[in-house]
C-alpha cells in the first residue's frame, strides 16, 4: 500500500524533475553553458502563474501555460542580452557560470523586492483522489504527469521529426560544422534557450503546485535536484535527463518512506555512486569526449 | 568612540580578517587552480563546527538545550588545529568524488550539489550539530584566563585574527610563489597539455583542493570564536558566491587583489552597511543590495574580467656578473 | 643537452622481446561505430625519425593518443623500451620519457613562454607542496639551472625575444615551436609530434627540421605526423603509411613511393 503510494508520488516528482532536467540539459547541450539562473527562471514561472491564477482569476492550467511562456521569454531575453554577448566576447565557460549565478541573484532579489518574503499559494480547485493501478493521486498530480509526458513527447518529436530538431542536434554535436553546413546556429541556439526556459517555467509551476506553497527561493532549491538528475543522465543528453529524473524522482520518494529527511540524502548518494562509476554521467556528451584528450 | 562604534569596528575588522583568509583560499582553488569550488563555504562551516564542538564540551551538562556529536573541552589552539585538519579531510573526501569529472564546470556543478545537500542534511539531522538552530554559547578563546572587559576582549580578538592573517599569508605566499604553483597554473590553463608533460593533474587538483579546504576551515574556526554561534543560516551557497565576487573584483590569481576584493565587497559594501549601528536593515534593502552585487559582478566580468589587480606576469632576471648573482627566480611585476 | 641515458626497466617487467624502442601491436579502437584503429602494428628504432602519414581520418591522431595514454585502447599492446605501457595513464607515460605534442596548439595561455617551458621540468625542486613550503632558498638554485636550460631551448627555437610574453600572445607558428621546446624540457627519449609544422611558415619549418635532425643525431627517437611530403622526405628514416585504421605500408620514403597501394590510398583518400 505504502509502496504504491510512494510510486505514485515518485512518478509525480519524476515528471516535474524531467521537465526541469530536460530544460536544463537542452540549452547546455547546445551552448555548453551551465546556466545556474534557470532556478530563478523557474521561480519567474511560478510567479507568472500566480499572477494569472490568483490575481487574474484564471484557471491554474492557463497559469501553467503562462509560466512556461514567461520562462521562455525571460530565458530568451537573458540569452540575447547577457549570455550570447559574453560568449561572443570569449569569456570562458567557467566565467559564464559565475555570470549566470549573478543573473540568478539579480532575478531572485528583484522578485524579493517586489513580492516580499512571504509564501504564496495558488487557488487550487478542491479535487478528489483517484485510484490508478493501486496508486492514489489527486487530479492535479495526474495532470502534472500528463503535462510532463505531453511536453517531453512533443520535444522528442521536435528533435527527431522536424528540420528544426535536426538542426538542433547538429548544432549540439558540432556547432562549427553545423554553421559551415548552412545551419543558422544563432537562431537554433535562441530557440533552444526559449524551449529550455519554457520547460523550466513549467517545471517551476508544477513543482509549486505539488508543494502547495512557494516563495522567491523555491526555484533555486528545485534546481539542485534538477541538476542531480541532469548530471546523472550525462549533461547535454535529453534522454539521459529523463532517465535521471525518473531514477531520482522514484528513489527520493521511496526513501521518504523510511524517513522524510532521507529524500535529499538519497539524491546525493545516487549522484556520488554515479560519479564513482561513471564520472561523466550515464551518457557522456560529445563535448566531454572532446576534452578527453583526443585532439 | 562610543561603545557601539567600537563594536562596529571590532566586528568589521574581525570579519575582514576572516574574509581575507577565505578569499586567499578560494583564490588558490579557483584563481590559480581553476577549480570551481561552489562548495567552498562548507569547508569554512566544518571548521567552525569543529572548533565549536571541541571547545563547548560534551553535549548534555549545562548545554542540554543543544545536541551535537564530538563534544570536548580542548584548549582553543588545539581545537583550531583539529578544525583545520577537519577541513582538509573533508576536502579530501569531497574532492575524491567531486573532482572525478574531467570538465571543471562539471565539477563545479557537483560541488554545488554537495554544498546544498550538506546544508539540508545538517539542518535535518538535529542530533549531529543541533540542526537549524545551530550551536550557541561557543566559549570565547582565552576569555576566561584573560578576564578582559567586552570591548577590550574585542580588540584582543582583532589582534588574534591579525596574527592568523599573517600566518596564512606566509603559507599562501610560499605556495603561490613556488614552482608548485606554476604547475598548478599550467593545469588551470590546459589540464590535458599538463598531463602530457607528466603532471599528475588529478592528484595536483586534489592537493589544491585539500589545502584550500583546510585554510577555509581555519577561517571558519576563527569566525566562530568571535561570533560564538554557528548555524546553517551562516553558510548557505550564497556565501560562496560572495567570495567569488571578491576574487573576481579583486583579480583572479592575485593574492593582493583577493584581499582588496574581499575588503571592498564584503567589508565595505556588505558588512559595512549591514552592521552600521545607525539604521535597521529591511528585506527590501537587503534585496537591493544583492541586486547591486549581482550587477557589479556582471559589470566586472564584462568591463574588467581580470579584476582590479590582474594576475602578475612573472619575469626571470638574467644572472648578472655583479654581486647580485643568483636572482634568476621569478620577479612578480604588475602590468 | 638531451639526456638519453639508457635506463633498462626492471627485467621482470619486460615483455616479449620488442623490436625497437617503441612498438605497437595490433591496436584497435572504436568510437561508437567508427573503427578509428583496426589492427595497427609497427615499430620504431631508437635514434630514428619515423613519419606517420595517411589521409585525414586514417587514425594517426588516435594512434598517438593511444600510445601516449590519452585514449584507453580497445585492444592491442604498446611496448616502450621493453615495457608494456598499454593502459598506463598519460602522465606516467610522459614521465617514462615518451612525450607528445598535440595537433591543436595547447600552450598555457596565461603563463609566459619561459614559464611554459619550466612547467615541463620533471621533478623540479619546489614542485611539491612540502618543498614549496620550505621557501625560495630551498629551490632557488635548481630553478636557476632550469631557467638557464630553458633559455638554451628558447635560443635554439628563436623564442628568446618573446620569453616574457604570455603563451596567448604568440603567433600560431611560435606556439608550435613553444610546444616542441616545452616537450623537450622534459628530457624525453621518444618524441611524438602530431602535425608539428601546421601553421609554421616554410622558412621556420626548415629550421625546425634542422633541430629535429640534430636531436635525432643526439640519440632521440622521433615519431611525427605530417602532411607535407617534402618534409617527410627530408626528415624521415622510416615512413609508416596508415589508412582506415591500419598500417598500409612501412619502409623508407623511396620504397613507399614505389608502392602502388599507397599511391591509390592517397588518390582515393
Ligand atoms: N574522440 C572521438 N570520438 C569519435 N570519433 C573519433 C574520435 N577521435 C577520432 N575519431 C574518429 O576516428 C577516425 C580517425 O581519426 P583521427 O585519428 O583523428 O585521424 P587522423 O589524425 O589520421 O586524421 C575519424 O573517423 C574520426 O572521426
Ligand atoms: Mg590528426
Amino acid at each position: 500500500m505504502e509502496l504504491n503510494l510512494a510510486l505514485g508520488f515518485g512518478l509525480v516528482t519524476a515528471s516535474i524533475l524531467a521537465l526541469g532536467a530536460v530544460g536544463f540539459t537542452l540549452q547546455f547541450g547546445i551552448t555548453n553553458i551551465f546556466n545556474l539562473s534557470f532556478g530563478q527562471v523557474m521561480t519567474v514561472g511560478m510567479f507568472a502563474a500566480y499572477l494569472i491564477n490568483v490575481q487574474g482569476g484564471q484557471s491554474l492550467w492557463v497559469g501553467v501555460l503562462g509560466g512556461a511562456l514567461a520562462g521562455a521569454v525571460v530565458s530568451g531575453f537573458l540569452n540575447k542580452t547577457v549570455f550570447m554577448p559574453f560568449l561572443r566576447r570569449g569569456v570562458s565557460l567557467d566565467g559564464i557560470i559565475i555570470v549566470s549565478l549573478a543573473v540568478g541573484l539579480v532575478l531572485e532579489n528583484v522578485m524579493l523586492a517586489f513580492a516580499g518574503p512571504s509564501f504564496k499559494a495558488y487557488n487550487q480547485p478542491r479535487t478528489h483522489s483517484i485510484h490508478v493501478l493501486g496508486m492514489i493521486l489527486t487530479v492535479q498530480q495526474l495532470l502534472i504527469i500528463g503535462i510532463s509526458v505531453a511536453a517531453l513527447v512533443g520535444l522528442h518529436l521536435l528533435l527527431r521529426q522536424t528540420r528544426l530538431g535536426k538542426a538542433m542536434r547538429a548544432t549540439a554535436a558540432n556547432a562549427g560544422l553545423a554553421r559551415t553546413s548552412g545551419i543558422a546556429t544563432d537562431r537554433v541556439t535562441m530557440i533552444a534557450w526559449c524551449l529550455s526556459g519554457a520547460l523550466c517555467g513549467a517545471a517551476g509551476v508544477t513543482f509549486a503546485l505539488n508543494l502547495a506553497t512557494f516563495d522567491t527561493t523555491t526555484g533555486s532549491s528545485l534546481l539542485l535536484v534538477v541538476i542531480a538528475a541532469a548530471v546523472f543522465g550525462g549533461v547535454g543528453q535529453p534522454y539521459g535527463a529523463m532517465l535521471g529524473a525518473l531514477v531520482i524522482g522514484l528513489a527520493t520518494e521511496f526513501a521518504a518512506l523510511v524517513s522524510p529527511n532521507l529524500k535529499e540524502v538519497i539524491a546525493f548518494a545516487i549522484l556520488v555512486v554515479m560519479l564513482l562509476v561513471r564520472p561523466d554521467g550515464l551518457i557522456p556528451s560529445a563535448a566531454t569526449k572532446e576534452t578527453m584528450g583526443a585532439r | 568612540m562610543t561603545t557601539a562604534w567600537q563594536f562596529y569596528f571590532i566586528t568589521l575588522l574581525t570579519y575582514s580578517g576572516v574574509n581575507i583568509i577565505a578569499a586567499w583560499a578560494l583564490n588558490l582553488q579557483y584563481g590559480l587552480g581553476g577549480i570551481l569550488n561552489f562548495a567552498f563555504i562548507i569547508f569554512q562551516a566544518v571548521g567552525a563546527y569543529a572548533a565549536a564542538v571541541l571547545t563547548l564540551g560534551p553535549a548534555g551538562g549545562i548545554t542540554t538545550f543543544q545536541t551535537y556529536v564530538g563534544g570536548a573541552h580542548l584548549p582553543w589552539l588545539l581545537a583550531l588545529v583539529v578544525a583545520t585538519l577537519a577541513g582538509g579531510v573533508l576536502a579530501l573526501l569531497v574532492g575524491l568524488v567531486a573532482l572525478r569529472p574531467k570538465r571543471t564546470d562539471y565539477q563545479g556543478m557537483v560541488l554545488l550539489t554537495v554544498a546544498i545537500i550538506a546544508a539540508v542534511v545538517v539542518t535535518d539531522e538535529k542530533g549531529w550539530l543541533n540542526g537549524a538552530s545551530g550551536l550557541v554559547g561557543v566559549p570565547k578563546p582565552f576569555n576566561e584566563s584573560l578576564g578582559l572587559g567586552l570591548i577590550e576582549y574585542g580588540w584582543f580578538y582583532v589582534g588574534v585574527v591579525a596574527v592568523a592573517v599573517v600566518l596564512v599569508f606566509i603559507v599562501i605566499h610560499l605556495l603561490t610563489s613556488s614552482p608548485w604553483c606554476r604547475q598548478v597554473r599550467a593545469m588551470r590553463e590546459d589540464p590535458v597539455a599538463a598531463e602530457a608533460l607528466g603532471l599528475n593533474v588529478p592528484a595536483r587538483r586534489l592537493q589544491v583542493f585539500v589545502i584550500g579546504g583546510a585554510i577555509a576551515a581555519f577561517s571558519g574556526a576563527l569566525l566562530v570564536g568571535y561570533i560564538g554561534s554557528w548555524s546553517p543560516g551562516a553558510w548557505g551557497p550564497g556565501e560562496t558566491f560572495l567570495l567569488f565576487v571578491c576574487i573576481v573584483v579583486g583579480g583572479l590569481g592575485n593574492n593582493f587583489g583577493a584581499a582588496v576584493g574581499s575588503v571592498l565587497v564584503l567589508t565595505v559594501l556588505f558588512n559595512g552597511l549591514a552592521y552600521l549601528p545607525i539604521f535597521s536593515y529591511t528585506t527590501a534593502a537587503e534585496a537591493l543590495q544583492l541586486v547591486l552585487l549581482g550587477l557589479i559582478v556582471i559589470a566586472f566580468l564584462w568591463f574588467k574580467p581580470r579584476g582590479l589587480f590582474p594576475e602578475r606576469r612573472r619575469r626571470f632576471a638574467f644572472p648578472s656578473a655583479g654581486p647580485d648573482r643568483g636572482t634568476a627566480v621569478a620577479v612578480e611585476e604588475a602590468r | 643537452m638531451i639526456a638519453s641515458e639508457s635506463d633498462p626497466a626492471g627485467a621482470d617487467r619486460r615483455v616479449q622481446p620488442a623490436a625497437g624502442i617503441l612498438e605497437v601491436r595490433d591496436l584497435h579502437k572504436d568510437f561508437g561505430g567508427v573503427h578509428a584503429l583496426a589492427g595497427a602494428s609497427f615499430y620504431v628504432e631508437q635514434g630514428t625519425i619515423t613519419g606517420l602519414i595517411g589521409p585525414n581520418g586514417a587514425g594517426k591522431s588516435t594512434l598517438i593518443n593511444l600510445v601516449s595514454g590519452f585514449t584507453p585502447p580497445g585492444s592491442g599492446q604498446v611496448v616502450y623500451d621493453g615495457e608494456d605501457i598499454t593502459g598506463h595513464s598519460a602522465h606516467q607515460i610522459a614521465r617514462l620519457g615518451l612525450v607528445r605534442t598535440f595537433q591543436l596548439s595547447s600552450e598555457f595561455a596565461r603563463l609566459t613562454v619561459i614559464e611554459n617551458l619550466l612547467t615541463a621540468v620533471p621533478d623540479q625542486r619546489g614542485s611539491t607542496v612540502l618543498a614549496a613550503l620550505r621557501g625560495k632558498r630551498y629551490w632557488r638554485r635548481a630553478e636557476e639551472e632550469s631557467v638557464a636550460r630553458a633559455r638554451e631551448f628558447l635560443g635554439r627555437f628563436g623564442l628568446t625575444d618573446v620569453e616574457d610574453l604570455y603563451g596567448a600572445e604568440l603567433s600560431g607558428g611560435q606556439k608550435r615551436l613553444l610546444e616542441i621546446s616545452r616537450a623537450l624540457m622534459g628530457r624525453p627519449r621518444v618524441l611524438l609530434l602530431d602535425e608539428p609544422f601546421a601553421g609554421v611558415n616554410p622558412t621556420l619549418a626548415r629550421e625546425v627540421e634542422d633541430i629535429l635532425r640534430a636531436l635525432r643525431d643526439e640519440g632521440m627517437t622521433i615519431v611525427l605526423v605530417e602532411h607535407e611530403m617534402g618534409a617527410i622526405d627530408r626528415l624521415c628514416d622510416t615512413v609508416v603509411v596508415m589508412a582506415a585504421g591500419t598500417v598500409l605500408a612501412e619502409g623508407s620514403m623511396a620504397e613507399i613511393r614505389e608502392n602502388q597501394e599507397v599511391v591509390d590510398a592517397y588518390l582515393a583518400g
